[in-house]
């Protein structure tokens, strides 16, 4: 209880209660007894400490001497006091418990201390060090029978304060703690779960104990059991043979130089599983810059890894088309060039062929794997060459698929044969027809017989060409380069006829 | 043994038929000639063991899922003297030792690039030991160097 907050309250008021004149002649008598010279009695009268006698053969146990430090601690003067019982300074707050053990202790005639909330005249609490002894005397009622009690009061409160005051710190201490303590926990909590969100493992390696602590999440990354004991040795042991040298020596460069340990390596589990791990650490020392320990985290990079691994493929397969690529163009340009009269007829060649060119890689970037379709190679290689009104081309086929190299040579050689038909054959007339048609069959040995027909009519009489120009020679290259089997031009009067025979 | 004498023969391994074109013109244009063409590794095995080839241009990536660099050896093995060169736009996928390949030239090739390497290729077969440095478009590897000491 703390006295600071205890109010002071309104107090009995003795004048108004009587006392028994007898209590008060026995009063009178004490003090005649006690004598002047007795070294003992001065020394209760000018004491510091409170003092008094009350005497259990009268009436309830009444006081019948008090000294006068004991008028200056409670605030009553000894007239008032005189004749009353001590539970008068007894107020609100005083425990009836501490009230019950004086009462015992008087009733069984036994010293008793305790400390007492007491009440000053003024109404002012304080807490009373409260020592009462029974005295005993050789009287009327025989010898050695209780005579009085002499009790000391000493004002504590100012200690009582002082271990209420830190009672009451030491109790917000506890709860301040225990605060601290379910924060804690609760900050664990949560960083557990952003590590487990995170997928990472922490880790806790001391490099001269050789003593490793990993977390389960830690644990998880090497495909170990969460309550499984997971040593430096085993450690080492699942680390891919390739890498291990290097994640010791990146270990011992962090022990001995303090900088961040940061290594990406392969692990193989005991599940025999390949993983990719990436791990960070930072080494912590003690005051005089031992190494105590590194601690960081660890986890599976495996996904990351592989996707750098298709990236850097897609990249050099990229390089690799784009040459490719310009070198076929390189190779259109100079053979353009070659077999062209004038650079007007070069120019437009070198034109149709590079449109040519980009047509067929735009059928081999939307099917990549399967290749295109025969069908689509047909109509888009045409496309240009078609007038809209659907008289010049009839294409019936099957909708199988080639190979992207078929796909380039046919696309290529269709270009050759339209631009040929225009500049002698059957599109160079109205009326002119051309029928494209062509079968896929199932063939031997899980290949496909490939059967194709350009047949011109409708044109002017064919002559057959004095020497091949560029564009036969290259439908006859491409298609001897890119399918087993043959393919010819042939030019009989009614119309130029180019087949393919092959199995692809 | 007699040394070779021009025209030289010349074989094409190259699965893009417009490629093998243009080469066949160019090698034709420096005054040798091409005696044969393959687009695969089975190409090259079906061609007859008399063709024996002055300069062999090998792609690396051909048709069927072939590679050059077999192609390389199997030339190797079969016409030990034939100059081999390889002809790629990728030649990180060349191995250390070339596969016993005498050289390479990166595709794509400038015309006037396939020339000189054309030119210095064969006077390293027809007056050996050459001594003009070799054009930046030919990239000689450790069998072109021993090749040359052995006939010096």
């Amino acid at each position: 209880m703390d006295s600071q907050i205890m109010p002071d309250v309104p107090r009995p008021k003795l004048e108004e209660i009587p006392i028994d004149p007898q209590v008060l002649l026995a009063a009178d008598r004490f003090a005649a007894a006690s004598a002047r010279d007795n070294p003992f009695f001065v020394g209760v009268e000018d004491a510091i400490l409170a003092m008094a006698v009350s005497d259990p053969t009268l009436p309830d146990n009444p006081i019948i001497y008090v000294n006068s430090a004991f008028e200056t601690l409670t605030g009553y003067t000894a007239a008032e006091i005189i004749g009353r019982n001590c539970r008068f300074l007894q107020g609100p707050n005083t425990d009836p418990a501490d009230i019950a053990s004086i009462r015992s202790a008087v009733a069984e005639r036994r010293r008793v201390t305790l400390d007492l909330l007491n009440y000053r005249r003024n109404g002012s609490p304080f807490w009373n060090r409260l020592m009462v002894t029974p005295v005993f005397a050789d009287g009327a009622d025989g010898p050695n029978t209780l005579r009085y009690f002499f009790a000391s009061q000493f004002d504590v409160t100012i200690e009582r304060d002082r271990v209420v005051m830190l009672e009451a710190e030491q109790r917000g201490l506890i709860s301040e703690n225990a605060r601290f303590r379910r924060e804690m926990l609760d900050t664990q909590a949560r960083l557990d779960l952003a590590l487990q969100a995170g997928q990472l493992g922490t880790w806790n390696y001391d490099p001269v104990g050789g003593q490793l602590d990993a977390s389960a999440g830690c644990k998880q990354v090497f495909g170990i059991a969460a309550d499984a004991v997971f040593t430096i040795r085993h450690f080492y042991g699942l680390i891919h043979p390739d890498d291990r040298e290097r994640v010791h020596a990146a270990l011992a460069v962090t022990v001995s130089t303090g900088a961040p340990f940061e290594v990406e390596y392969r692990i193989i589990t005991d599940a025999d599983e390949r993983r990719w791990i990436g791990a960070r650490g930072v080494l912590l020392t003690r005051r005089d810059g031992t190494p105590l320990s590194i601690t960081g985290f660890v986890t599976d990079i495996s996904a990351r890894k592989d996707a750098e691994e298709h990236r850097a493929l897609l990249a050099d397969e990229l390089t690799h088309r784009v040459k490719n690529t310009l070198a076929t163009v390189g190779a259109v340009v100079n053979q353009s060039l070659r077999t062209a009269s004038s650079l007007a007829e070069a120019r437009d060649a070198i034109s149709g062929r590079i449109a040519s060119l980009s047509i067929a890689h735009d059928l081999l970037i939307r099917d990549e794997d399967q290749g295109a379709a025969i069908g689509d190679i047909v109509q888009r290689a045409l496309h240009t060459f078609d007038d809209g009104t659907g008289t010049l081309f009839t294409i019936e086929g099957s909708d199988a698929r080639v190979d992207p190299a078929i796909t380039l040579a046919l696309s290529m050689a269709l270009h050759e044969l339209a631009t040929n038909a225009v500049k002698y054959g059957a599109l160079s007339l109205p009326g002119g027809h051309i029928d494209v048609r062509w079968t896929v069959a199932p063939a031997p040995d899980g290949r496909r017989s490939f059967s194709f027909l350009w047949q011109e009519r409708g044109g002017p009489p064919v002559t057959p060409p004095t020497r091949n120009g560029f564009g036969t020679r290259m439908i006859q290259r491409l298609m001897g380069k890119h399918m087993r089997g043959q393919a010819i031009t042939t030019y009989p009067p009614s119309g130029v006829e180019f087949r393919i025979e092959s199995t692809i | 043994m007699t040394r070779p004498t021009a025209p030289l023969s010349v074989l094409i391994v190259e699965d893009e038929a417009l490629l093998a074109m243009d080469l066949e013109a160019m090698v034709e244009d420096t005054g040798h000639g091409v005696v044969a063409e393959a687009a695969s590794l089975s190409d090259v095995l079906a061609l007859g063991e008399e063709l024996c080839p002055n300069i062999a241009f090998v792609d690396i990536q051909l048709a069927r899922g072939s590679s050059g660099i077999d192609v390389a050896r199997l030339i190797g093995q079969r016409w030990p003297n034939t100059v081999i060169v390889f002809i790629t736009a990728n030649p990180l996928k060349i191995p250390q030792d070339f596969a016993g390949a005498h050289g390479l030239i990166a595709k794509p090739f400038s015309r006037i690039g396939l020339l000189s390497a054309m030119h210095y290729i064969a006077n390293s077969i027809i007056a050996p030991p050459q001594t003009a440095p070799a054009p930046l478009s030919f990239i000689a590897s450790a069998a072109f160097t021993t090749a040359q000491a052995s006939h010096a």
